[in-house]
């Protein structure tokens, strides 16, 4: 009786305060922070003591293998990692138990080699990719940023939690702040994943929290290897001689301005968007004003929900389709992008998000077909799924991602 | 004697101040109409563009440039006057259901209709085929939903026995109904998705097509002219239900008839620009203050308010920030709203 009324003070106590939420290196017997070859050393005999001798030592299998981890991938010194929003977190240890609200983040820490098994939970849209996130199938869905399942975040224990940076700032914060209310000890990093501006920085650093940074760097020059390869390509063209770009979103005659995502990639890919100075990041142009802006290539994104293409279907039909939806148009046979066969469609998946590289790669192709001519975007694509991704993924017969491709 | 004569003149009043009322609507209609035309991001001209609006009907006779023919004709001309039919069709419907169901904040929203359209929009959106053949499924669903929602308060009025009050609680409550409906898609939907409902929720003419204007058009002259000529028993009803059988007015049949063709123009019109709010209550409202409620000229009358109102309110959608096109439900309520109140706080008697 006795003891079942100590347990029942005690549990609470064992809830609330889980084992992360106490800082510091674990063996690092005098809290200086550096985990010595000799407090090393000591901790594991006290392991060893403990579990094999009875002995009184506290540390326990994951504490001997985080502290493992930390002298051999981190010279036994704390990780200290600027996040994107610019806040400064210190790892004592490795992660253990991640969860993800971003896509982007899943998608990145996929490519700089983190084992997918420590991650616990993503957001509903990744768990619903089941082509391109085959092994989220059996993870915890947690929801979006813009309805988290809260409890169900807290009660998996994460060590650290991924969010967004700069989008949906507000509702990032609130998961952060309650996370960080309900879980003392948990990391929070914020990190976009999908700006061209950002993007390495932000692999390096997640390669570094992972303890990857071999792969990180790998992976990092390879994304700018391509995008570099399309920035050398187009800066030095005078902007009177830039190809004239419309690029319209999913909507009819609603397209992108200075701001949004894709506006940027098309300006790195070297388009000039006529309607780039309209307010908004996304505003609907008067269908008239396409015809008089005379555009020489047209791009139209193309993947409305889940419906069309992208990992998820292999149908070029449906792409084509689009594009002649498109062509029928009326008075869209005297624009020059028609009249010279230069009108194309895109899917989101590799324009928006972390592969926009990929996309952005397409867009140089289509606009200066003679400078990079010997840019292959499909063999960038391939060699990011096969390589970086590690997913068993054939561009030949899977996915549709560009028309005419 | 005296009484006769000052009631005689009265009417006489009456009929000028309403002839007046409805001249100078249509002249103000026809005037926007022409002024529509020459809008556009393309900068034609008021020559150019009624060049190519001959060139088009007379190709012989007279020539514009290709584009400015093409401008005209595929993107301006459908588009005013799927405005003016459009804004004439909500309107003539919303002035029927408030006649009908004698409620001045009956209207296709009020009741519900417009909710379920845009229900049925939205299920075609999240839960529906891709973008391939996809506007029309959007189309026909919003439009069967319409109906649905209509025979719905019907058979609930009926049920309980039909009168007013229940046709408005009954619309009210469905309102509530499939804008949770409408929610709870847009809670389960993807962020494209969930961007396609709330865009097809502002309403705009940007959709139109010289074959969506035929239906439209078809169904208007099909309808109105019968509730023109029905106008005694809207005017009857409006006194009320016993005065109206008094009458020898078959109130149920009416009220049926005349609510589910307003239905029908409300869901042909809606299922096209999506929900066109505010015109549909707003322009019966402004045209009995100034020509009462005689429904033989309320009628026309608010049926050119209406067409007036959300062409003037596309014209200004399309132009205020050109190239850039706002939503016109949006214009509509920063244009009606105001006249509204202005006429509301002058016109008390009315």
């Amino acid at each position: 009786m006795k003891h079942r009324i100590i347990l029942i003070l005690v549990l609470p106590m064992l809830i609330a305060v889980p084992a992360s939420a106490v800082d510091g290196i674990p063996g690092d017997a005098n809290g200086d922070d550096v985990l010595t070859f000799s407090e090393y050393n000591a901790a594991v005999l006290s392991y060893l003591d403990a579990v094999y001798m009875g002995g009184a030592g506290n540390l326990d299998r994951n504490d001997i293998q985080d502290a493992a981890w930390v002298y051999i991938h981190r010279d036994g010194k704390p990780l200290v990692v600027t996040d994107s929003s610019g806040r400064t977190l210190t790892l004592y240890r490795p992660l253990r138990r991640v969860v993800t609200f971003s896509g982007e983040a899943l998608e990145t820490l996929r490519s700089v080699g983190f084992d997918m098994e420590k991650v616990v939970a993503v957001d509903k849209f990744s768990h619903e990719k089941t082509t391109f996130f085959p092994e989220c199938l059996d993870k915890s869905d947690i929801g979006s940023i813009w309805s988290p399942d809260m409890e169900r975040v807290v009660s998996l224990k994460p060590d650290a939690v991924f969010l967004y940076a700069s989008i949906s700032t507000s509702a990032c914060d609130d998961i952060q702040r309650r996370l960080e209310a309900s879980s003392p000890g948990i990391r929070v990093f914020r990190f976009d994943c999908f700006k061209p501006a950002t993007y390495p920085e932000e692999i390096r650093k997640i390669a570094m929290i992972i303890d990857e940074p071999r792969q990180g760097e790998e992976f990092a020059s390879f994304y700018e290897s391509t995008m570099n390869w399309i920035r050398n390509g187009t800066a030095e063209i005078p902007t009177d001689e830039r190809v004239r770009v419309y690029f319209e979103y999913w909507t009819a005659y609603k397209t992108v301005a200075a701001g949004s995502g894709y506006n940027e990639k098309i300006e790195i890919a070297g388009g000039l968007n006529p309607f780039a100075g309209e307010s908004g990041e996304y505003p609907l142009i008067d269908p008239e004003a396409v015809i008089v802006a005379d555009p020489q290539v047209i791009v139209k994104l193309a993947g409305q929900g889940l419906t069309v293409g992208g990992y998820a279907r292999h149908d070029p039909e449906a792409l084509a389709e689009i594009r002649s939806a498109l062509l029928e148009r009326p008075g869209w046979s005297r624009i020059s992008a028609v009249k010279d066969g230069r009108v194309y469609v895109i899917h989101s998946d590799i324009l928006g998000g972390a592969q926009h590289f990929i996309g952005t790669a397409y867009l140089a192709k289509w606009f200066y077909p003679d400078r990079f001519a010997d840019l292959d975007p499909r063999a960038i694509h391939q060699r990011y799924l096969s390589e970086f991704q590690g997913i068993d993924f054939d561009l030949a017969s899977e996915g549709s991602f560009v028309y005419p491709g | 004697m005296e009484q006769y004569i000052s009631l005689y003149e009265g009417y006489a009043r009456l009929k000028r101040t309403r002839a007046a009322f409805i001249l100078a609507l249509t002249f103000g209609l026809v005037l926007l109409i022409g002024i529509a035309v020459t809008l556009g991001s393309a900068d034609l001209g008021i020559g150019k563009s009624y060049l190519a609006i001959l060139a088009g009907l007379f190709p012989g006779t007279f020539s514009a440039p290709d584009l400015a023919i093409t401008i005209v004709w595929d993107y301006r001309l459908h588009r005013v006057l799927f405005a003016v039919c459009a804004g004439f069709g909500l309107a003539v419907a919303g002035s029927v259901m408030q006649g009908i169901l004698r409620n001045p904040l009956a209207s296709p929203f009020t009741l519900g209709i417009a909710s379920a359209a845009a229900t049925g929009a939205s299920i075609a959106i999240v839960l529906g085929a891709g973008v391939a053949g996809g506007e029309y499924l959007i189309i026909g669903n919003a439009f069967l939903f319409a109906l649905l929602a209509a025979f719905g308060i019907y058979g609930m009025a009926r049920y309980r026995g039909i009168g007013s009050e229940t046709m408005v609680l009954a619309g009210i409550a469905l309102m509530y109904l499939f804008s949770a409906v409408t929610s709870l898609l847009q809670y389960v939907g993807s962020s494209e998705q969930l961007q396609a409902v709330v865009f097809w929720m502002f309403g705009s003419v940007d959709k139109s097509t010289w074959p969506k204007l035929g239906i439209v058009a078809l169904v208007l002259a099909c309808t109105v002219p019968y509730l023109i000529y029905r106008a005694w028993d809207l005017n009857a009803l409006a006194e009320g239900d016993e005065v109206a059988a008094g009458l020898g007015v078959p109130v149920e049949r009416s009220m049926t008839v005349m609510m589910l063709i307003a239905s029908l123009i409300t869901a042909v019109i809606i299922c096209f620009t999506g929900t066109i709010g505010f015109i549909g209550l707003v322009a019966p409202h402004i045209t009995r203050m100034v020509i009462g409620s005689d429904f033989r000229t309320l009628l026309p009358a608010s049926g050119l308010t209406g067409a007036l109102l959300l062409l003037a309110a596309d014209s200004i959608a399309r132009s205020i920030l050109a190239p850039q096109v706002i939503p016109v439900g949006i214009v509509t309520a920063f244009l009606g709203v105001p006249f509204f109140i202005y006429l509301f706080l002058h016109r008390r008697d009315a």
